[in-house]
């Protein structure tokens, strides 16, 4: 429990630190020059990033997983991040137009492929430097 | 119950001796756990016993409350539970690899990623075991002990 609770904090924080730097950013852009920031804004970050937090519980589950569950707990993951930042934009942002949010949720697809295809290359090297180590120990024991 | 313990002039000398009027659970007990903590696993197949080489075993699988050994030809029956045979065999590379399966690190052929930080190793016998994202850490650290 502790150890969840802990993840999750530091997911939060994480979420916060870069979703700040990403409103400041676009702010000093000149691409959403309506932000002040202020107290009202703080607290707006902070309430985003709580929700954003919240998909990261779904990866927590203890239990060992089949193939096919953890392909639908992706795409759950994926969907739970799309309806929050898409509810987000629309009510946060004031983003209305069907055409805007197309392209938000188009944006939220690439941005979490890029990710999941980072993982990916991760896992890929990650497995052949574990073949390099196994192949050492089996010439060790031979 | 008398214990005798004599002094053995090599490693090869070694030996556990059992007198006993007759084969009790408990003289059977002090036999399966020597011959565990040798280079055999005692196995049953019905109601026959085996003695199989721990090398040739590429993994030991909990399937409810019963534990099997899989080799490349067979599978036994273990009466010991899945977390002895882990501390038991921990030093001969076995090592487990999710809630229900000790894999035997030396018949592993190749890793390959699965989903999620998982992985799966395939044995020497073509069959693919998953490595959960729990006990991935711990695999990759025996591998990196050698």
């Amino acid at each position: 429990m502790r150890e969840v609770a802990g993840k999750l904090f530091s997911n939060f924080l994480l979420i916060y630190l870069f979703l700040t730097a990403d409103m400041a950013v676009l702010s000093g852009l000149g691409i959403n020059p309506g932000i002040s920031v202020g107290f009202g804004w703080e607290i707006n970050m902070l309430a985003r990033s709580v929700f954003l937090t919240l998909p990261g519980l779904i990866f927590n589950s203890k239990r060992e997983l089949s193939v096919w569950e953890t392909v639908v707990r992706r795409v759950l993951h994926f969907c739970i991040i799309e309806l929050i930042v898409l509810f987000n934009v629309y009510f946060g942002d004031g983003v209305r137009t069907p055409k805007a949010l197309i392209i938000v949720a188009i944006s939220i697809f690439i941005a979490y492929l890029l990710v999941f295809l980072g993982e990916c290359f991760l896992s890929f090297s990650e497995a052949e430097k574990m073949n390099r180590m196994l192949a050492e120990i089996k010439k060790k024991n031979d | 119950m008398r214990l005798t313990i004599r002094k053995a002039a090599s490693p090869e000398e070694e030996q556990v001796i059992l007198e006993c009027v007759e084969m009790t659970k408990d003289f059977e007990d002090i036999k399966e756990y020597v011959l565990m903590k040798g280079n055999v696993v005692v196995g049953y197949i019905e109601e026959r016993v085996y003695q199989i080489p721990l090398s040739d075993i590429l993994y030991f699988e909990a399937v409810g409350e019963q534990v099997f050994a899989y080799t490349a030809d067979d599978i036994y029956s273990i009466k010991n539970r899945l977390y002895e045979i882990e501390e038991l065999y921990s030093d001969r590379k076995f090592i487990r690899c999710s809630k229900s399966v000790v894999v035997n690190i030396l018949k592993i052929e190749s890793f390959r990623p699965a989903l999620d930080s998982r992985f799966y190793a395939k044995m020497k016998n073509g069959e693919e075991i998953l490595i959960s994202r729990m006990y991935a850490k711990n695999i990759k650290k025996k591998l990196m002990e050698g």
